[in-house]
């Protein structure tokens, strides 16, 4: 097996009196794509969000590519040039149209010249279906849409490691299919994701390991088929029979 | 008294060497403050503390006293304090400026504050600089939001500038009231006076929500 490109250990997180994580350990190899699926407010956003910084953990440590990134002295913006991350509210700019979306990061931060990322960000709109729209606004596309280019945005970054906060939960049921399949080719592609869902067939099918969590804690964790098929923990049963 | 109104008509062109004066003033001073105004707003949006209080006592100071008073103080205390002369249009133009400043840095905070903290993490996650992520997203998103403000406050600064006539800078009421007391036309001149200032803004109001409109 190969070395874990993320590894969380002891992870704790609260704010205030609220204890949101608690002692939490995974890892994540290449390639690999693992859903966290639980109840609400059972802090997998929290968890997702600590995994690049976005809240600071209260104790643990978070290590990737063999470095602590919890520890001071870590260049954050190194961890969010390789972490993309996908928002369950798409976070567009809104002011920007989607190929000026896709650019700004990779122009902002030099990574090629106007012309060769123009090309790159045009491939990845075909990768996700939207290349005739690349000169519309934001606010002129459905919620699908502006997902799959939020996900072409991230991709832009070439990131190492894709981390999903539920991307489907604010899209109206018919269009989440479609950011689903773009995702689920994502992992065909060697993606190494981690998603937050509440769309239980995708972390059934195309999820190489699940995370179950309730109440701060990891619950449950296992390959898909068996969570799903003979869950061990009552709580996870109970969970897995209210949503299926 | 017998009123006689072509004194308001012939008063017109000195009215409008002042008139010039007081767009210099409200110009160059809306400017200098929409710079200070930038400045303090990011300040009071920021983490840093210390910086965050002294914009805070900046704001409340000129809140807290007229114009008048702080282009008197400008004019006259300031540089008899430090040994230094001012010229009247330079205090004048600094006086609006830092006047407009701080009521403009409050617009920005609040439009800056307005922003969705989603923006800002998309920036993050992108792995730009908290400067790229301010000037390429956060900022050309409030500037939207600020500009109704914006404008309503320039048409208020263009009326301060009539204060500053205290300290004697040739704007457009100093000019009318030098006519008055060289004439003792007082009603026929200061109608003119109230006439043009009413003109002028309603003329910038139009010009200022056609450039809104245009923003949109």
């Amino acid at each position: 097996m190969s070395e874990a490109i993320v590894k969380v250990e002891n992870l704790s997180k609260a704010f205030g009196e609220l204890e949101v994580l608690r002692d939490i350990n995974m890892e994540v190899k290449e390639g690999e794509v693992i859903s966290v699926i639980g109840p609400s407010g059972s802090g997998k956003s929290t968890f997702l969000r600590c995994i690049n910084l976005l809240e600071t953990p209260n104790s643990g440590t978070i290590t990737y590519e063999g470095n602590i990134v919890t520890e001071k002295g870590y260049d954050r913006r190194k961890l969010h040039r390789e972490i993309g991350m996908v928002f369950q509210r798409f976070n567009l700019f809104p002011h920007k149209s989607v190929i000026d979306n896709i650019m700004l990061a990779p122009r902002k931060l030099k990574l090629g010249a106007k012309e060769e990322l123009r090309e790159q960000a045009m491939e990845l709109l075909a990768k996700v279906g939207l290349e005739s729209k690349a000169d519309e606004m934001p606010g002129n596309l459905s919620g699908g849409q502006q997902q799959r280019v939020a996900i072409a945005r991230a991709l832009a970054m070439k990131p190492k490691v894709l981390l999903f906060d539920e991307p489907t939960s604010a899209l109206d049921p018919e269009l989440v299919g479609e950011v689903l399949k773009v995702m689920q080719n994502l992992a065909e592609d060697g993606m190494t994701m981690i998603v937050v869902t509440h769309e239980m067939g995708f972390a059934r099918e195309v999820s190489d390991h699940v995370i179950f969590m309730e109440g701060g804690y990891i619950v449950e964790e296992g390959k898909p088929k068996d969570v799903f098929a003979a869950p061990r923990n009552e709580r996870t049963k109970k969970f897995l029979a209210s949503v299926l | 008294m017998e009123l006689q109104w072509s004194y308001t008509i012939s008063v017109i062109p000195t009215l409008l060497k002042g008139l010039k004066m007081t767009m210099l003033i409200a110009v160059l001073g809306i400017l200098l403050g929409f710079a200070i105004g930038l400045l303090v707003g990011l300040a009071r949006s920021g983490k840093n503390k210390i910086i965050y209080r002294i914009a805070g006592v900046y704001v409340a100071i000129i809140r807290g006293t007229p114009l008048m008073v702080q282009a008197l103080y400008l004019y006259f205390a300031i540089p008899m304090m430090l040994d230094f002369e001012l010229p009247a249009l330079s205090a004048g133009i600094i006086a609006i400026g830092l006047n407009s400043g701080a009521y403009i840095s409050e617009i920005v905070r609040g439009a800056i504050q307005s922003i969705d903290i989603g923006q800002h993490e998309a920036g993050e996650c992108l792995g730009l600089s908290k400067f790229q992520i301010m000037t390429s997203i956060i900022l050309p998103q409030a500037l939207k939001i600020m500009l109704p403000s914006l404008c309503n406050q320039f048409i208020i600064s263009v009326k301060d500038t009539s204060l500053l006539t205290v300290i004697g800078v040739a704007e457009m009421t100093h000019q009318a009231t030098q006519a008055v007391s060289s004439t003792f036309r007082t009603v026929e001149i200061y109608t003119a006076l109230a006439l043009m200032y009413f003109i002028l803004n309603t003329i910038l109001s139009f010009l200022l929500s056609k450039l809104e409109r245009r923003m949109k």
